[in-house]
């Protein structure tokens, strides 16, 4: 008995001796200007190797260490990058780039023409080995004639061809890029524990003294659970994170809140093959039916941009805005396609919702009320991420869907997904009008000429009721209160240089 | 001699089935590993070149026969999703289990073994009616509800611990401590009520026996007693819910690592089962069916070692 | 050897154990009796009639609800640890079952020793061995059991080791609660036969608890009858086995005696007994008496001397002798 007491004891005291240290620790923290910028990615990355990952979420990160010949600014526009400058002859065809000197790789190799055409002649198979990427078929031919100059001949002319060109430029013959990626971005790689965190350092020897970061170490930590996320805020073990926002309603008063749309279009899809979706009258009158802003009030506190076309306004010049309010809710006309469409007194329909999107979940218990307005019975099945990849995406076994599809620079990645040769086309939307339409903008030159026609396409789908476009559920961020320097960009990229702290 | 032959054998039986069960399993369930690593973004070409590393066109007995091949050599082959060798990732995973399980046994047996002997020496309705409701709710209570309330109280308003991140203990074992002591304690709850159950009607009942009297009447006082001959006779049908709770508490891993951010096995298991990672999966159920193994020759030796009297054949 | 100075003496000890639905359990019922130094007192009574109880209040084992049990040979002081330990030291007991009554996880010499080492006697590891050798030696078990278990002994044997633990710290007064009956027959007279021997040799008192009438009567020199937590008849050993009057120890006397060709009767002893949380209304074996009259039904009688040292507790006797 004694001998238990004392080891009773023993734990008591070193529980507090723990306690007291731990009280110790974080008081220099919080005097001092941090040194460190702490957040939370929501997935493990796919890849650290930029060929083999295509998840935004690790492109949001990674795209701090890597670069490409273009970057691309907040408003999606291209910007200089590792390329000084670019000329583009006007047949279209020739794109002659003006390399920087003077930048360094993260292992100490100096960047010039040879680590470019390595990059792109592995991008296009060229180097003999199968092709990294399908999106740089377009290339016919690169060279350089110089170590600063490189220039790239297409088969035909791209407009959207330039946007491609902020993939990452990689060491020549650096093989290791799984384990210990090498760029030349502001931050560098130091450590990736998978299930834990990632760790970026400021590039020390970066070449753009506007973007050399503020802020010396990154630590990301890998996160999925929302409370888990919000305690690590709470507790100062993270600066700022992304958030729901229902968390960021109860955050607010502590927290800098950045809001802000992210080019991703929530998607009610219909299957277009499916024998009662297959008559477009069905699938207009579902449009009529639901009430998008009780999905934006109820599952997104708000923070959402309404749709009515397959573009996020984020999405700028291209962005059809004559489709605002193209389906204002409205079941006598809902009812009255139904009954032209022969089900007059509506039918069963199963709506099929990936189970760890939970704001997906939501928003098709609120479409399955509102459909029974027009006599629809709506099912909600829920199904594991694997298994809606499986079924759904590859396979368009389904009915319907709710899904976040997130935007790219090139209006052509994602209008492209109707295209009746998509292989993931899972809407199996087909419209010959559509499909000519996306070749011949492709090649169009005139930028004018070129956003018309995917204008015209977004006014097609939407016409065509391709699918239900429901809304850009904004990305909420929450920052501690002197973090600042948050930007958001039109595709996923969470800029860490921008960041600092106040003093 | 027989036995542990039977046991041996009785082992690579299971541990085949096992992998043969999941084999099929993963041809049945839906789900592409390289759809879902790469996700809906991604390049058609680069699936394809995840798919080639993953040989998933081969046929399914050509690739099992070829996974016991390389497995029998120690080699459990490369993680789909983590592109590393599967053996590095669980050692590194269990290591951060194996640490959380100890704790939390050691958390069990810390809060269990005083308040058990307490109850049974004081057994009186006063001192059982509210422990049975406070461990009636320490069973209820999910461990991971617990944890989410601890965080709170312990890592939000008073910034004791951390809530995130895991140190090994290599590196700091002080900051392992403290980064494993909340997820241990919110899992040592419920174990603890347990092991106080049957503790106490364990130690109650060993009482009753006519040697206690004899050590009585030798002029023990009552705590010596308790000590010297109750607690060693009444820990042996205790030993036997050990099993139960390392089950139990491994069980809890799984939840309690994700509300923690660890990164343990079941933190593994959960991704692996979501990306569909047939090596991984195959990894770790030979390695849990092995720490079942060793959980039961555990149990049996602290048999062996509380109860002299029984001896590892 | 024998004297007549009391050595340890009970006075209206009544024992309630907690029972089911609050209904206490009356083990030991307002009973007085007193022991004389060296003599053996026998207590017989058939199973759950508080035997065991009464023992175990006897060396204090169990606190008594009311009443006291007084020793004769030492400073008796409640709460006083070294007082406590010195009462434990002069008053042993040994259970009926020699398989539940040692501690099967510790080796003899271990549990031979652990008294002397309790009461710090012996000055050093090898005094205390050759202390526990020499007592194992008197109950009849050589120096190989030390390193025994318990378990690898047949029951006589442990039986034996019961009786060295109980006499290793030489105490006065021993309790023998059933000490053969879980044993077989033909070792139940070796063991008997020892304990009278070490009461010989070392001056011991035994109350010897048997619910076989036959064995008490064969060992002691004074009987107690005991019914439904009460004496109901207490005499010499002769006036009990020739002249008992009480009808319940006839009846006893008559079962085992007729053990043997069992075709007689039980006659004597039908019906249930009654439970002790339940007793019954005057005297306690009213219910099983084959004299049953009106005033056993209403009235308990008394302990009454019938003739010198010879007690009974009977409306039968009291009414032959008023
Ligand atoms: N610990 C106990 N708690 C409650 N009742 C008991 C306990 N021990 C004995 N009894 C009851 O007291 C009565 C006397 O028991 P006991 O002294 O063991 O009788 P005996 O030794 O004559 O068989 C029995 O009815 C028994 O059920
Ligand atoms: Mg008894």
């Amino acid at each position: 008995m004694k001998k238990l007491s004392i080891v009773v004891c023993l734990f008591a005291l070193a529980i507090s001796s723990i306690t007291a240290t731990g009280v110790k620790e974080v008081k220099p923290n919080e005097a001092m200007v941090p040194s460190v910028v702490r957040t939370n990615i929501g997935s493990e990355p796919d890849s650290l190797d930029p060929w083999k990952s295509a998840a935004t979420d690790t492109e949001a990160i990674f795209h701090n260490v890597f670069e490409g010949l273009m970057l691309y600014d907040t408003n999606g526009k291209m910007i200089p990058g590792l390329a000084e400058s670019v000329v583009i002859a006007p047949d279209g065809l020739t794109y002659t780039f003006k390399l920087r000197k003077n930048v360094l790789f993260h292992n100490g190799k100096p960047f010039d023409s040879a680590d470019v055409v390595y990059t792109y002649n592995n991008l296009t198979g060229m180097s003999g080995e199968k092709a990294v990427s399908s999106k740089f078929s377009l290339i016919k031919n690169i060279n350089a004639p110089d170590a600063y100059t490189f220039v790239i001949t297409l088969v035909e002319p791209s407009a959207g061809f330039l946007s491609l060109t902020s993939i990452p430029i990689v060491p020549e013959g650096y093989t290791n890029q799984a384990e210990h990626p090498v760029g030349t971005g502001p931050y560098r790689f130091v450590e990736y524990t998978p299930g834990q965190r990632i760790v970026l350092e400021r590039n020390e020897a970066y070449y753009d003294a506007n973007r050399m970061p503020k802020i010396k170490r990154a630590e990301i930590y890998i996160m999925t659970d929302e409370a888990a996320i919000v305690s690590g805020l709470q507790s100062g073990q993270l600066d700022f994170a992304s958030i729901t926002a229902e968390d960021a309603k109860q955050l607010s008063s502590d927290y800098t809140i950045y809001n802000a749309p992210q080019n991703m279009v929530q998607i009610f899809a219909l299957n277009n093959e499916d024998p009662i979706f297959s008559d477009v009258r069905v699938r207009q009158a579902v449009n009529y039916a639901l009430n998008k802003q009780d999905v934006i009030d109820g599952v997104f506190g708000g923070y959402a941009t309404k749709l009515d076309s397959n573009f996020s306004p984020v999405m700028g010049m291209y962005y059809n805005d004559t489709l605002s309010g193209y389906y204002e809710q409205n079941l006598a006309k809902a009812k009255q396609l139904l009954l032209e469409a022969g089900y007059p007194n509506g039918f069963k329909m199963t709506i099929t919702v990936p189970s760890n999107y939970q704001a997906h979940i939501d928003t098709a218990q609120i479409f399955a009320q509102q459909l029974a307005a027009i006599g629809i019975k709506a099912t909600i099945q829920p199904i594991e991420w694997a298994t809606w990849l499986d079924q759904v995406y590859t396979k368009a076994q389904y009915q319907s869907t709710i899904i976040g599809l997130t935007g790219k620079l090139d209006p052509d990645s994602v209008l492209g997904r109707y295209t009746t040769t998509y292989p993931m086309n899972f809407f199996k939307f087909s419209n010959a009008r559509y499909d000519a339409l996306i070749t011949k903008a492709k090649v169009e030159t005139n930028d004018a000429a070129r956003i018309s026609m995917y204008k015209e396409c977004q006014k097609i789908l939407t016409e065509n009721a391709a699918a239900v476009y429901v809304c850009d559920p904004n990305l909420t961020v929450a920052a501690r209160k002197d973090l600042k320097g948050y930007v958001f960009y039109p595709v996923g990229f969470m800029d860490l240089s921008t960041l600092y702290f106040e003093e | 001699m027989g036995y542990y032959v039977r046991k041996i054998l009785g082992f690579i039986v299971t541990l085949f089935l096992v992998s043969v069960i999941t084999f099929l399993v993963f041809q049945i369930l839906p789900g592409d590993p390289a759809l879902v690593i790469l996700g809906v973004d991604a390049d058609p070409v680069q699936i394809e070149a995840l798919q080639r590393t993953m040989h998933v066109d081969e046929p399914v007995v050509e690739r099992y026969v070829s996974w016991v091949g390389s497995a029998l050599h120690g080699n459990l082959g490369i993680s789909f999703r983590y592109q590393k060798p599967v053996s590095g990732i669980i050692a590194d995973c269990f290591s951060v289990t194996a640490l959380l399980a100890l704790f939390t046994l050691v958390l069990t047996i810390l809060i269990g073994l005083p308040i058990g002997i307490w109850l049974a020496k004081h057994d009186k309705a006063k001192y059982i009616v509210p422990f049975s409701l406070v461990s009636q709710l320490g069973v209820s209570i999910p461990s991971f509800c617990m944890g989410i309330l601890l965080i709170s109280i312990f890592t939000v308003k008073l910034r004791w611990f951390p809530s995130l991140g895991f140190t090994p203990w290599s590196q700091n074992p002080l900051a392992c401590i403290k980064g494993l002591f909340l997820p241990s304690f919110s899992l040592s709850l419920g174990t603890s009520a347990v092991l106080i159950r049957y503790l106490r009607v364990s130690i109650i009942s060993e009482q009753k026996l006519d040697y206690v009297r004899t050590a009585r009447s030798k002029g023990l006082d009552e705590n010596t007693v308790l000590q010297r001959h109750v607690l060693r006779n009444s820990l042996i049908p205790v030993i036997t819910i050990f099993g139960m709770l390392v089950a139990d508490v491994l069980g809890g891993s799984i939840i309690i690592e994700n509300v923690f951010s660890l990164p343990g096995i079941g933190k593994l298991i959960a991704t692996s089962i979501a990306t569909r990672d047939l090596p991984l999966i195959q990894g770790l159920v030979m390695y849990l069916a092995c720490i079942v193994v060793v959980c039961n020759a555990s149990v049996d030796l602290l048999y062996s070692l509380i109860d002299p009297r029984i001896r590892l054949l | 050897m024998r004297q007549h100075d009391i050595l340890v003496e009970c006075s209206q000890l009544v024992k309630e154990y907690k029972g089911t639905r609050n209904k206490p359990v009356r083990a030991v019922h307002d009973l007085s009796f007193s022991i004389r130094q060296g003599e053996t007192f026998g207590l017989v009574g058939e199973s759950g009639c508080g035997k065991s109880t009464l023992g175990q209040l006897m060396v204090r084992l169990l606190e008594p609800t009311s009443g006291t049990v007084r020793y004769t040979n030492f400073q008796d002081g409640r709460g006083n640890r070294k007082q406590e330990k010195a009462m434990r030291k002069e008053n042993q007991i040994i259970f009926q079952d020699p398989y539940s009554s040692i501690n099967p996880r510790k080796r003899i010499g271990w549990l031979v020793e652990e008294p002397l080492i309790i009461h710090g006697i012996g000055k050093d590891a090898q005094e205390r061995k050759a202390m526990v050798c020499s007592i194992l030696k008197e109950v009849g078990l050589d120096d190989s059991y030390l390193d025994r278990w318990p378990r690898e002994l047949s029951g006589g044997q442990r039986q034996r080791v019961a009786i060295a633990i109980a006499l290793i710290l030489n105490p006065s007064f021993v309790v023998c609660d059933e000490v053969v009956s879980a044993l077989d027959v033909s070792v139940q007279a070796q063991v008997l036969n020892l304990l009278q021997e070490l009461q010989e040799k070392f001056g011991l008192t035994y109350l010897f608890i048997s619910h076989n009438l036959q064995v008490v009567s064969y060992l002691s020199d004074r009987i107690g009858v005991m019914y439904l937590g009460g004496l109901v008849e207490m005499g010499d050993t002769e006036q009990i086995y020739h002249h008992c009057l009480h009808p319940y120890t006839k009846a006893l006397f008559s079962a085992s005696v007729d053990a043997f060709d069992s075709v007689k009767e039980d006659l004597l002893l039908s019906g249930d007994i009654p439970s002790p949380s339940r007793s019954p209304s005057g005297c306690p074996f009213h219910t099983r008496c084959i004299s049953c009259m009106k005033r056993c039904i209403e009235e308990n009688p008394s302990m009454v001397e019938v003739s010198p040292g010879h007690f009974c507790a009977c409306h039968l006797i009291q009414g032959m002798n008023t």
